[in-house]
């Protein structure tokens, strides 16, 4: 019944708002359910005795198998002649200064004749010349040289380099930064059209099937030819079925022929009853033809608007109704020698700005509801009133998709459920029922490499069948075969996994070696974007035809896999009869679970990956026993699927169609007279080259390198220069370490900053986003110093002595610093650890740059030490003090009231002064700031600059974003005794 | 050193994506390919171990998407080092996703692989990254509740529903409602299992056991079905065990508000449970009617517009016969309704009580409407010849006697039928003379 309504969906989530997830891989098509339920949940009381519950899932695991009849397509046209075959190599856009180097090569009339003309007078490549006109006689050679190769060092003339500079920028007509990006975009456009145009939607290759007896069928095959696709071919074919059921195609006579003006993007065609029409989409017009079994095709209507088509569909449930959309937004219908009809206008899309002009109209269930897509998602609109309109689909979060996922196809599938539609995007597959708009029935991740421009749907031929659905892609020929049940009685489920079929690119592989040159051109005519493609399933065949933008036809076969095994129950031995029966097959089989379930022991990662390292080499051992075998010859499939070229026995007929194919092939392409050009080398050249006689002592010498070198390598020993008798290196002194301190500029610092790795720290700093974080420490510091206070309030003498109260704050600060300088050193360790490894892990570093690592290195481990011991050192210098002398530290916090002087001179640096922020500061430096800012606080200070005073050559190395942020850390937390500034901290 | 290119080839889509946003036309966004060769630019991508980690996953790909299983096993034991290249958090947790989506597909189509193997594979991806483990935990136990293992389902969904990191980010606490939402379905289930087990004489909704797995799994199942979305399974539990312990009066809330919330996506299946439910319990007609009124607003092709047909038809209302009309009349335009021979007797109970009733001037008005489009749609040539090869005679039957009511003559279709009616009757009449001729001879032979 195709009218009902599945009892249960699976669950799913609506969801409002634009897609967030970004697209991470594109294997997500494997190894999930999606959602389960449980069969018979509402009737588990009437039964009573149901133990246990069946669960069903939206991604089965079992479909049905189809496998190869043969391992590569087969042509079924002979090659065309006229053909045109472009590069299928990627445009890429950083290549323009080829691009205009051939320009101003080959179109040098175009590209100077200006400048040319206006300098005329004053060069000449006569001999006789008058004082006032140059000679260029001298570059004759030069630009005769730049149709080769050739070494640009070599070749270099002062002369034309002279004249580069002089002329280069007034030379050109077109300037040349104007040149090069506009021929920059071009190429950006280019590629990103032989990547994905949607021109092709679609697909421009049709089958009728005509009729159909016990032996064979009759079909007509529909597709666009030509040097520029601009033929309509009507081709009749002939399928009979062998004894074992395999059918085999015939083109039955001469095709019937049309011109068009333009090249034929798409070709619709409706049901077949006692005849049918088709419906061809070029760029600016559309035109029907009517088809019927004894008669031949006719053209009925055309029609040509000034906007682009992008879409033209036929109508399933009635004859002689059409529907086409323009780049506009406009859809109409069409009803042949009637006119058209508008039902819906478009000026943006339809749910948000996706700047595409890409329309596509396709019916539903009912015939005078239509569903109306662009970019953004699909709608159905009732073309009886004029404000009728229902989501069926959008881009958003309900359907899961990605950012930046793009409809890129929509398809009725009005032959496998009435209330179908297939949505296809770069990323997925949805099937979409109407009567629950927005949420998908089903959703697959089809992992194609390029969109999915073109679908077909086949139907299930009895009831245990699946719905099958191919995807094909354009760019990479790529064709995928998805199946799933349901959408009636039972909720939508996939079967099985994703299947890929034969791509004519791959083909090559499978048969005998060409000569190398033909073996290019073969493989770049089969490169060829796919323009379309069909299948056709009779019994337990499916034939799948593709049409290339050659214009080529091949088609392969696949045959159901249906053994008693498939019934016999969930993991049946059907692999085994898959599979070609090898020796080691247990062996490997047995092995291969052993991996796993080791990998799944909780055993160490380290091992585990050691042993599946050397499990994994065995493994490919015997896979290439595997594909070595001869495949099983009664079913006459190659499973292993390898890439070996095919034996000549195997499959001898294939072999030979595709022989007469690259004949034709050869044989067209032989007739173009392409003929590289060699330049002729001049022997005398290379005899001058001849090597001057040495001096004896210079051979000696030579000879003796040699001989050592030998020796060594057989040792597998390293020579020393010093050994040898070659002359002295000059070797270049290892540049004394640069002290990031004698930097004082931003940039420096920042790159001192970054090559300790403390980059984004010194971000922070400089942009003053940790501040909240120094806040929050501040504040806890002033909490702790409260308690203190009030713990210290308790002895009344300590209540109203203000030395003691500075002394607290000054252990309140001591304990900060440490626990800072405690966190700090931890993670500068860890990353230091890092950066060390990741020193050691890339090898190529390593030896390209042995200095610098060493440096590296060497600087890591005096850091540490650096980083650590002084200011270590300094802070129990400071608790001792504060201990032993109370009246030193009593002065400190006055050492920072004359600051208005420090600021002036440095505006980079710190405010304040401390004692501890003079460590990162070279002596000089030091000396300049106590002299203008420390007058009242000289025996801390000096006390300080003794006590730092051996660690500056070491503190220079630290670098200096970790200390002056530890020191504005400190500062801030001395500060802290201080009213003035808590409005500059932020309070 | 993977995951630097890996972060660089999604730099690079967004790049092109920002950079195109200020012109004309959009770029398409091309999925993030981890197996594609590395460009030889750039420092890192010359590392050799990316080079080759990507042909492993490109072959491993290949022989998946050809169902080589075998092979795929090979390649992706090499695979599972990527695992090890751990410089990179949120890398790693993609290569663990991958692993555990190849693995598992892997596992399926294995011919020996066992449920320990399985079990190993989501317990050790799980907790690879953090990201992945609601989503894995809740794919592992899709994969005992389809085994049949539904007590460690249960098991696994618990622990998942206890497990707490940081932040968690919005897909992530999508599975956790989902979570959630199976735990109480799990629950139900048990509920009904002990409900089959206890025996008729005991007092059913006495049972404390029974009675305390209800309350937990209304509770979840309530706050699920309380969410915008479609909740089928978890719907029908929730009014199952509310119709059994008597509270209709929170099913029919529960149901009106799966039905009726603006903010819910239009599902059939709940104007269908509510329907049904309202009349299991005997609601009256009339409350029947404008339930599946506002279905036939929302989906006029669902089967139950047969039942509204009826329903319309039982009331002596002019205005509810012309409606029944119309619905029918609706629903046979659809596809899925077009050939389908109780729909067109429907329509004939309908035209034939109004012929009874001598309301001629309403099927002429819906007919006017509607002429252009079923003349093509039900009454074309082909449609009569199919009609009549499918053997669908009964239904031929029935349009012509709907034709008849309104006073239609269409010679299109019935033309074929009587063509082929004719030549079929004279090969009945062949075969007869065949036999009274073989008859006749017979006797003849007989007689001599």
């Amino acid at each position: 019944m195709d009218g009902t309504f599945p009892h249960q969906l699976f669950p799913h989530f609506y969801l409002d708002g634009p897609p967030d997830v970004k697209p991470k891989h594109c294997y997500s098509g494997w190894g999930t359910y999606e959602r389960v339920f449980p069969v018979n949940a509402e009737q588990c009381d009437g039964e009573g005795a149901l133990n246990r519950h069946r669960f069903e899932s939206q991604h089965t695991v079992r479909g049905e198998e189809w496998v190869q009849l043969k391992p590569a397509v087969t042509p079924f046209t002979p090659p065309h002649k006229d053909a045109k075959v472009y590069s299928t190599d990627l445009v890429d856009p950083l290549d323009f200064p080829e691009q205009m180097k051939y320009y101003y090569q080959h179109y040098c009339m175009d590209a100077f004749s200006t400048t040319g003309r206006l300098l005329e007078e004053n060069f000449t490549y006569k001999s006789d010349q008058s004082k006032d006109v140059m000679s260029l006689r001298w570059s004759k050679d030069f630009v005769k040289g730049l149709n080769y190769k050739r070494c640009e060092f070599g070749k270099s003339s002062r002369k034309v380099r002279h004249i580069h500079r002089l002329l280069s920028d007034v030379v050109t007509d077109v300037p040349q930064p104007l040149l090069c990006s506009l021929l920059h975009e071009e190429l950006t456009y280019q590629s990103e059209q032989q990547q994905f145009s949607a021109d092709a939607t679609g697909g421009a290759l049709a089958f009728l099937p005509l009729y159909e007896t016990e032996k064979g069928s009759d079909g007509c095959l529909i597709y666009s030819s030509g040097a520029l696709m601009d033929k309509i071919r009507f081709h009749r074919v002939v399928q009979e079925y062998k004894d074992d059921g395999t059918p085999t195609f015939n083109m039955a006579s001469e095709p019937v022929v049309f011109d068009l003006n333009a090249s034929a993007r798409q070709i619709s065609c409706g049901n077949f009853e006692n005849s049918v029409i088709v419906a061809v989409r070029s760029d600016y017009f559309s035109g029907v033809w009517f088809v019927c079994d004894k008669r031949k095709p006719r053209l009925m209507d055309v029609i040509q608007t000034k906007e682009r088509f992008s879409c033209v569909t036929v109508s399933p449930h009635l004859p002689n109704e059409i529907v086409v959309a323009n780049e506009q937004g406009a859809a109409y219908m069409w009803t042949p020698n009637k006119g058209l009809q508008k039902f819906r206008e478009e000026n943006a899309n339809l749910y948000f700005n996706a700047k595409s002009t890409w329309r596509w109209c396709d019916f539903s269930c009912h015939p005078r509801v239509l569903v109306y897509a662009d970019r953004t998602g699909a709608e159905l609109t009732d073309i009886r009133s004029a404000d009728c309109n229902h989501t069926l689909f959008r881009i958003g979060r309900t359907p899961a998709c990605l950012s930046g996922e793009r409809v890129i196809l929509v398809k009725y599938l009005g032959n496998l459920h009435p209330h179908h539609h297939l949505i296809n995007t770069q990323f997925s597959s949805y099937i979409m029922d109407e009567r629950v708009p927005s949420i998908p029935m089903l959703k697959w991740d089809h992992m194609m490499d390029f969109p999915p421009i073109f679908a077909y749907a086949l139907p299930p031929k009895s009831h245990s069948q699946s719905c099958k659905l191919l995807l094909g892609a354009q760019r990479s020929q790529e064709i995928m075969l998805l199946q799933y049940t349901g959408g009636r009685q039972h909720a939508c489920q996939t079967q099985g996994s994703i299947q890929k079929l034969l791509c004519p690119k791959d083909s090559l592989s499978h048969l005998s070696l060409q000569l190398p040159h033909n073996r290019r051109i073969a493989q770049k005519r089969l490169n060829s974007p796919a323009a379309g493609f069909i299948a056709v399933q009779n019994k337990d065949f499916l034939s799948v035809f593709h049409l290339t933008d050659t214009a080529d036809i091949f088609y392969q076969t696949l045959k159901l896999q249906t053994d008693q095994t498939t019934t016999d129950g969930q993991y049946p031995e059907q692999t085994a009869s898959v599979e070609p029966t090898v020796g080691d097959d247990e062996n490997l089989q047995s092995q291969t679970n052993n991996n796993i379930s080791e990998n799944n022991s909780e055993t160490e990662g380290r091992q585990v990956i050691d042993s599946v390292d050397n499990d994994a080499l065995n493994n490919l051992d015997a896979n290439e026993n595997v594909s070595n075998e001869p495949p099983n010859i009664s079913t006459g499939i190659n499973p292993s699927g390898s890439t070996k070229p095919l034996k000549q026995s195997k499959y001898p007929d294939l072999q030979l169609i595709w022989n007469v194919w690259f004949e034709f092939l050869f044989k067209n392409s032989a007739d173009k007279k392409w003929l590289p050009q060699f330049r002729r080398i001049y022997i005398a050249d290379i005899k001058c080259l001849k090597a001057t006689k040495q001096d004896k002592l210079e051979e000696d010498q030579w000879t003796r390198l040699r001989k050592d070198l030998q020796e060594v390598m057989r040792k597998k020993d390293l020579l020393v220069h010093g050994v040898t008798y070659l002359p002295h290196l000059n070797v270049v002194q290892i540049p004394d370490p640069v002290d990031p301190e004698d930097w004082p500029d931003d940039v420096s610092q920042r790159m001192a900053a970054s090559w300790e790795g403390n980059w984004k720290s010194w971000w922070e700093d400089k942009l003053g986003l940790n501040r909240d974080k120094k806040i929050a420490n501040l504040r806890q510091k002033r909490r702790r110093e409260k308690q203190a206070r009030s713990r210290s309030r308790t002895s009344l003498s300590g209540s109203f002595a203000s030395s003691v109260s500075n002394q607290d704050s000054l252990s309140g600060w001591s304990s900060a610093a440490s626990q800072y300088l405690g966190s700090d050193e931890e993670t500068l360790e860890k990353s230091q650890a890092t950066d060390i490894e990741e020193w050691k892990s890339r090898p190529e570093i390593c030896n390209k740059s042995p200095i610098l690592l060493r440096r590296f290195l060497n600087q890591q481990s005096v850091e540490k030490e650096a980083v650590i011991s002084p200011l270590r050192r300094l802070e129990q210098e400071l608790v001792r003090s504060s201990k032993s002398q109370p009246s030193l530290q009593v002065k400190q916090p006055t050492s920072s009231t004359p600051n208005a002087t420090v600021e002036k001179d440095s505006v980079d640096h710190p405010t304040q002064v401390t004692p501890l922020r003079k460590l990162s500061i070279p002596l000089k430096r030091c000396k300049e700031f106590y002299l203008s800012s420390l007058p009242t606080s000289q025996t801390s200070t000096q006390d300080s600059t003794t006590d730092g005073g051996f660690s500056v050559p070491q503190a220079r190395l630290l670098s200096p974003v970790s200390s002056s942020k530890r020191a504005s850390q400190i500062r801030s937390s001395s500060q802290a005794s201080q009213p003035k500034k808590k409005s500059r901290m932020g309070f | 050193m993977d995951d630097i290119e890996a972060e660089l080839n999604i730099a690079e889509t967004h790049a092109d994506f920002t950079q195109d946003e200020s012109e004309h036309r959009q770029r398409l966004k091309r999925p993030v390919q981890l197996h594609s060769p590395v460009k030889d630019r750039g420092i890192f991508t010359a590392s050799y171990f990316l080079k080759c980690n990507r042909k492993c996953l490109k072959l491993l790909r290949e022989a998946m998407l050809h169902h080589q299983w075998q092979e795929a096993v090979g390649y992706f034991n090499s695979y599972i080092q990527t695992l090890e290249a751990k410089t990179y958090h949120s890398y790693q947790s993609v290569v663990a996703e991958i692993l555990w989506r190849l693995g598992i597909e892997i596992l399926h189509h294995l011919p020996n692989a066992s449920t320990e193997d399985f079990n190993g594979l989501y317990e050790q991806l799980k907790n690879v990254g953090v990201i992945n483990f609601s989503k894995i935990s809740l794919e592992h136990c899709y994969h005992l509740l389809l085994n049949g293992q539904m007590d460690e389902a249960k098991r696994q969904l618990s622990i998942a529903e206890s497990w707490r990191y940081g932040k968690t980010s919005r897909s992530q606490s999508l599975s956790k409602t989902l979570i959630t939402a199976y735990c109480g379905l799990l629950d139900y289930l048990i509920w009904s299992e002990k409900k089959s087990s206890v025996s008729e004489n005991e007092e059913l909704s006495s049972n404390h056991e029974m009675h305390s797995y209800f309350r937990q799994a209304s509770v979840t199942l309530k706050d699920i079905i309380s969410l915008p979305g479609i909740w089928d399974p978890f719907v029908l539990s929730y009014i199952n065990m509310l119709e059994f312990y008597k509270q209709e009066e929170s099913a029919l809330e529960a149901l009106e508000n799966y039905a009726y919330n603006k903010e819910f996506p239009s599902n059939p299946n709940a104007h269908a449970y509510l329907y049904q439910f309202l009349k299991r319990h005997n609601a009256p007609e009339e409350k029947l009617i404008s339930t599946l009124r506002i279905l036939y607003s929302l989906v006029p092709s669902h089967e139950l517009m047969l039942e509204l047909c009826n329903l319309l038809l039982a009331t002596l209302e002019r205005s509810d016969t012309e409606e029944a009309l119309t619905v029918c009349m609706d629903l046979l335009e659809f596809s899925s309704w077009k050939t389908d021979v109780r729909a067109w007797e429907c329509l004939y109970r309908i035209l034939k009580k109004i012929r009874q009733k001598k309301w001629q001037e309403m099927i002429q008005k819906e007919w006017k409407v509607r002429r252009s489009l079923w003349v093509p749609l039900h009454f074309r040539d082909f449609i009569g010849l199919k009609d009549w090869m499918d053997n669908h005679k009964l239904m031929m039957i029935i349009k012509k006697d709907c034709l008849r009511i309104i006073n239609e003559n269409m010679r299109e279709y019935l033309r074929v039928a009587a063509i082929a009616e004719k030549e079929v009757l004279q090969q009945v009449r062949m075969k007869r003379k065949k036999k009274q001729h073989k008859i006749q001879m017979a006797i003849t032979e007989l007689m001599n």
